[in-house]
């Protein structure tokens, strides 16, 4: 952890501290948040990172504990350890300083980088761009979805974890990039082809360890992502979470400047690093109280 | 309404009725791709079938227990069709019919404690010792000195079961057998 922090201040980022407690849930279909002195704790620093950006903040990093409610396993935990950091500008800057990140911290040779299209075709054998939905729904099931996925999303993401990611950052680390739109997140649509989002996912030995994106600025294209999430929780019968009006303010009055930001599962880099194979490993404590 | 296990519960060991099969899981796992929905994948073992299959659920679904125990019972006897068990606490006989006996019958000898596993206050499987000791009753004559070549030969048990063991064992000596290979381990001094 030491090592991360030295190398972000290396490089320029200022370290900040953001609330742990806040007012809202955060609005994400598969996300739930954990309950606390009448508001919730935060899944991510994101929300608060992104107001100091809009402020003028400048490249940041914080390193955070976050809380993700129901999500015990092997490589998951309740409580967890988060690394942000955002910088300003395109993703080419951001993948190029992950790879030096994970040279200092793993040891490891520069990641491959390839597009979550030629992964999914070489494994799937299916386009998930053109692919009719049709197709990719009874695919899903074919591989062992329980029941019918609820949509093109959920489809992808089950084929793609289940024939893909197993297999990813063998030897060396594999950035995946070019998601698809319907897993866009909070990542812009890539300019040169709609049906891709630039959002980027870092694995190694099969392992996700950071989630980024070329961040989406338009604070109305926001709202509208936030007001589809909650409808896929309303669906599935899951509480709704309020709007972050304080974020959605700082986008819409002084505007999110063009920034590039990722977040890195740090106990999972410790595990990475240490060859472990489970997050008990690396981990003193594992409370998980409530879940 | 039965009991019933929601995912978070699963844990290496639980019994649950799937496909309307009693089984057992071996291995429980919560998957939750990057921003995606989590799941809990989960290796089992049909109680019935004794196959091991792989099965994915929605964080979160329900499962049904299966009324399964696993107790210690005497072996009694067998009337030809049934084989009958007694437990020791309760003094409460059972029946086990062949099907759940499969191939364990023939290291069943009379007062010997079995694991025994019941569904539905049935027997579903019997589980003898992982050990045995049993008296040899029939062999041909051993030819001394010929260990060396490893020879080994048939050996018929008190029990039925024919095992392969060495030259120098005879008729009338106590073995000690492992049920799970059906392997001979060593001479029992008497």
């Amino acid at each position: 952890m030491s090592r991360l922090r030295a190398f972000l201040t290396a490089r320029g980022y200022l370290e900040v501290e953001t609330p742990i407690l806040g007012p809202s849930a955060v609005p994400d279909r598969h996300l739930d948040s954990v309950p606390a002195g009448g508001g919730f704790l935060h899944t991510s620093p994101e929300f608060a990172m992104k107001r100091l950006l809009a402020a003028g903040s400048g490249p940041i990093f914080g390193i955070v504990k976050a809380f993700r409610a129901g999500e015990t396993g092997v490589r998951h935990a309740v409580e967890f350890t988060i690394a942000e950091w955002y910088r300003l500008g395109s993703l080419d800057g951001l993948l190029d300083e992950m790879d030096l990140l994970l040279g200092d911290v793993l040891g490891a040779r520069p990641a491959e980088r390839r597009t979550y299209r030629a992964l999914f075709l070489a494994a799937v054998g299916v386009d998930p761009l053109a692919a009719p939905d049709e197709r990719l729904l009874t695919l899903a099931e074919a591989h062992g979805h329980p029941g019918r996925p609820d949509d093109r999303a959920a489809a992808l993401d089950f084929l793609f974890s289940r024939l893909v990611e197993p297999d990813l950052g063998a030897r060396d680390p594999t950035i995946v990039t070019r998601f698809p739109a319907p897993l866009a997140a909070l990542a812009r649509l890539s300019p040169d082809d709609p049906r891709t989002a630039e959002r980027f996912e870092v694995f190694w030995r099969g392992l996700e360890l950071a989630n980024g994106y070329d961040e989406l600025q338009d604070p109305r294209e926001h709202r509208r992502r936030f007001r589809v999430e909650n409808e896929a929780r309303r669906r599935a019968g899951r509480p709704t979470a309020a709007l972050d009006e304080r974020l959605l303010a700082a986008l819409e009055d002084s505007g999110l400047p063009r920034c590039s930001g990722v977040a890195l599962g740090v106990d999972r880099l410790v595990m990475a690093a240490s060859g472990a194979s489970r997050l008990d490993e690396v981990m003193a404590f594992r409370e998980d109280a409530g879940s | 309404m039965a009991n019933t296990y929601s995912t978070n519960e699963f844990r290496s060991g639980l019994k649950v009725l799937l496909d309307s099969d009693p089984c057992v899981l071996l291995d429980c796992e919560f998957v939750k791709p990057g921003k995606g929905q989590a799941f809990t994948r989960i290796r089992y073992r049909n109680l019935k079938t004794g196959r091991v299959l792989d099965k994915t659920f929605k964080s979160g679904e329900k499962v049904e227990a299966a009324d399964v125990l696993d107790i210690e019972m005497q072996y009694l006897y067998s009337d030809g069709g049934d084989w009958h068990f007694m437990d020791p606490n309760t003094y409460e006989q059972y029946a086990a019919n062949r099907e759940a006996l499969g191939e364990q019958e023939k290291w069943l000898l009379q007062g010997m404690n079995c694991g025994v596993t019941l569904y539905n206050g049935a027997i579903l499987l019997i589980h003898p010792p992982q050990f045995v000791e049993l008296k040899v009753v029939e062999t041909e004559p051993g030819i001394r000195g010929d260990t060396a070549t490893g020879g080994s030969k048939n050996a018929t048990l008190e029990t039925g079961a024919v095992v392969r063991v060495p030259l120098f064992i005879e008729a009338g000596e106590v073995l000690r057998l492992d049920t799970r290979s059906g392997e001979y381990v060593s001479r029992v001094k008497t």
